[in-house]
């Protein structure tokens, strides 16, 4: 851990960003939010002031509480969905690599069909599929990255299945779910935890991508994407820091997603360093 | 080699018949069908809704839906819309060029700016030219580009007076206005594209760089200039082209939210549309025409590492 700080000082840097982010949307109240759904008529459409550091909406309601609150929905998306992902993927990949044969061949091709598909438009579908809410979006975005993820883990534990170790649990007569679990997720924690890191960027832009056609978090409920579109753009010449502020607050969570993911994986595999 | 592409192309089809299938059941699978949506907006809608489902064939048995779907593919008949009747084939050939141009033009962008910036940021590694492109690579990764999108309307103009066109213009009728209107989205969306490839170029030309052959070319004498983009940059080359290969299902998906923030007629909108629609045949006929080209890209890319490194020889 001292070593990752002092090896990879941006990596850390981005880590005490996002716990600061975390910090501050899950405890938004202490930190100056008040309601971010309550309505003021006379406050409407306000430049950012002491009162409402970044303005107010077309609605009156404060900014930067909207920020805030939309934070908790972007960074429980990003979590929830990497964590799917990643237990998905696992399952996918580690029984696809280990049972082999028609079960991989199956599964495979099927892998195959789902990612000669974009990913937003597949994610536009699944979410009409499941519902547009909170959980449904999560489980949409994890569902979707889970199959690329998937293949990753897969060659892993593909090569990891060949070795001489894993011949010998065999013959020691180990159950496979034993070898599945004892043996050869052991192995994969770091691949896992490179395609959690540099998941948690791509699914928080995903949610943002899915409120800003429309299908993500539905208003009056803030999220940084939905805060972009909507009245955001509808009001874009008159109040542009409706539209600036959650922009920059989903870039910067984004951006510490990165670099920290880059970190991450530097340090379990140092081959691919600055790709 | 033309084996290999036969081979290839034949098992294609049956990911293209995995993917038809699993659009089928994916799109049947959500909640309310075109019937509803259609009462929902129009109550006054004199028919019964059990008559108009039985009309559009939405009453019959998933299997027979489903033999008539493939059967109809087959014969490459992609059916009608459900909510308007017009054949989707119709409305594809007239939005495909759209967002064909679109993905097409923001996937060149971003390799004319991502390569010659990836070989400068190599050669110049470690100096404040190379920190500094670095930088604005990662921010443009970071910067979601609908937001991008955005902050360019809104600063263009304020600043100089440009709105995106309400209307689209074709290439026929104005080339250098229809050229003008794409090249802003493909900047935009590119960027992010532009920035992995960049990284990408950089990391695997420094690789090769280092290699043996390199520093015999070198040591030849021949010209540093030479070296680099003859030599080195070539075997570089084949990861960039195996991520420019996986970016164009992102630029694909990419031009669903450039067309709604710059205005353009393409599948993207439609997609968007036939969602909310239920439009099950539109929905079919628009992903199975983005997976095929998809499919196809993947099968170019595969040859093209053909072409740029002789020792790989596909039998």
């Amino acid at each position: 851990m001292g070593r990752f700080i002092r090896r990879k000082p941006l990596g850390a840097a981005s880590a005490l960003v996002l716990l600061g982010l975390m910090l501050w949307s899950a405890a938004a109240p202490l930190f100056g939010a008040s309601d971010p759904l309550m309505i003021d008529g006379r406050a409407a459409l306000q430049s950012p002031s002491l009162d409402h550091v970044f303005g107010t909406d077309n609605l009156g309601r404060d900014v930067y509480s909207r920020v805030a609150y939309g934070g908790r929905v972007s960074l429980t998306v990003g979590f929830g969905a990497v964590a799917i992902s990643l237990a998905l993927a696992t399952a996918i990949g580690v029984s696809s690599a280990y049972i082999g044969g028609w079960y991989d061949a199956i599964l495979q091709r099927i892998v195959d069909a789902i990612m000669a598909l974009p990913g937003l438009v597949l994610l536009l579908m699944l979410v009409a599929l499941f519902g547009g809410g909170l959980w449904q979006v999560m489980f949409g975005i994890g569902l979707l990255a889970a199959f690329g993820a998937s293949r990753v883990l897969r060659s892993s534990a593909l090569s990891v299945s060949t070795s001489d170790y894993i011949l010998a649990a065999h013959a020691l007569g180990a159950r496979d779910s034993w070898i599945m679990f004892r043996h050869i997720l052991p192995n994969l924690i770091g691949p896992m935890m490179v395609i959690a890191t540099l998941g948690l960027g791509s699914a928080v832009l995903a949610e943002a991508s899915l409120s800003f056609l429309g299908f993500g978090v539905p208003e009056p409920h803030p999220s940084w994407g939905n805060m972009i579109s909507g009245y955001g753009r509808q009001y874009l010449y008159q109040a542009p820091w409706m539209a600036i502020a959650p922009g920059i607050a989903l870039t910067l969570a984004v951006f510490a997603f990165n670099a920290l993911g880059d970190a991450v994986r530097d340090a379990i595999d140092p081959r691919m360093r600055g790709t | 080699m033309f084996v290999y592409v036969l081979r290839r192309l034949s098992l294609a089809v049956p990911t293209v018949w995995l993917v038809a299938t699993i659009l089928f059941l994916l799109v049947r699978m959500i909640p309310g069908d075109t019937v509803d949506v259609m009462f929902d907006e129009q109550s006054s809608y004199a028919g019964s809704m059990d008559e108009l489902r039985e009309k559009l064939g939405l009453n019959d048995p998933l299997m027979v839906q489903y033999g008539d779907y493939i059967l109809d593919l087959a014969r490459g008949d992609l059916g009608r819309s459900l909510f308007n009747n017009v054949p989707v084939r119709d409305e594809i050939a007239s939005r495909a060029p759209v967002t064909l141009q679109l993905a097409l033009m923001t996937l060149v962008v971003a390799s004319a700016i991502a390569l010659p910036v990836g070989v400068i940021a190599a050669t110049k590694q470690d100096t404040p030219l190379d920190y500094g492109l670095r930088s604005i690579s990662f921010l443009l990764l970071a910067v979601p580009n609908f937001f991008l999108g955005t902050m360019v309307i809104l600063y263009g103009s304020v600043l100089f007076g440009w709105i995106p066109p309400v209307t689209y213009v074709t290439v026929f009728q104005d080339p250098w206005s229809n050229f003008v209107q794409f090249l802003i989205p493909a900047l935009i969306f590119g960027s992010s594209l532009a920035a992995s490839q960049m990284r990408m170029t950089r990391t695997m030309l420094l690789e090769t760089l280092r290699s043996d052959y390199v520093r015999t070319a070198m040591s030849k004498g021949l010209r540093y200039r030479d070296v680099v983009l003859k030599h080195a940059l070539r075997n570089a080359l084949l990861p960039v082209i195996t991520i420019i290969g996986l970016q164009v299902a992102g630029a694909l998906g990419g031009t669903v939210i450039a067309e709604q923030i710059f205005n353009l007629p393409g599948l993207g909108r439609l997609t968007v549309n036939a969602v909310r629609l239920r439009d099950y045949p539109v929905l079919q006929g628009v992903n199975l025409l983005f997976a095929v080209t998809i499919v196809g890209v993947n099968l170019i890319v595969d040859l093209s590492y053909a072409y740029l490194n002789p020792q790989i020889r596909y039998r």
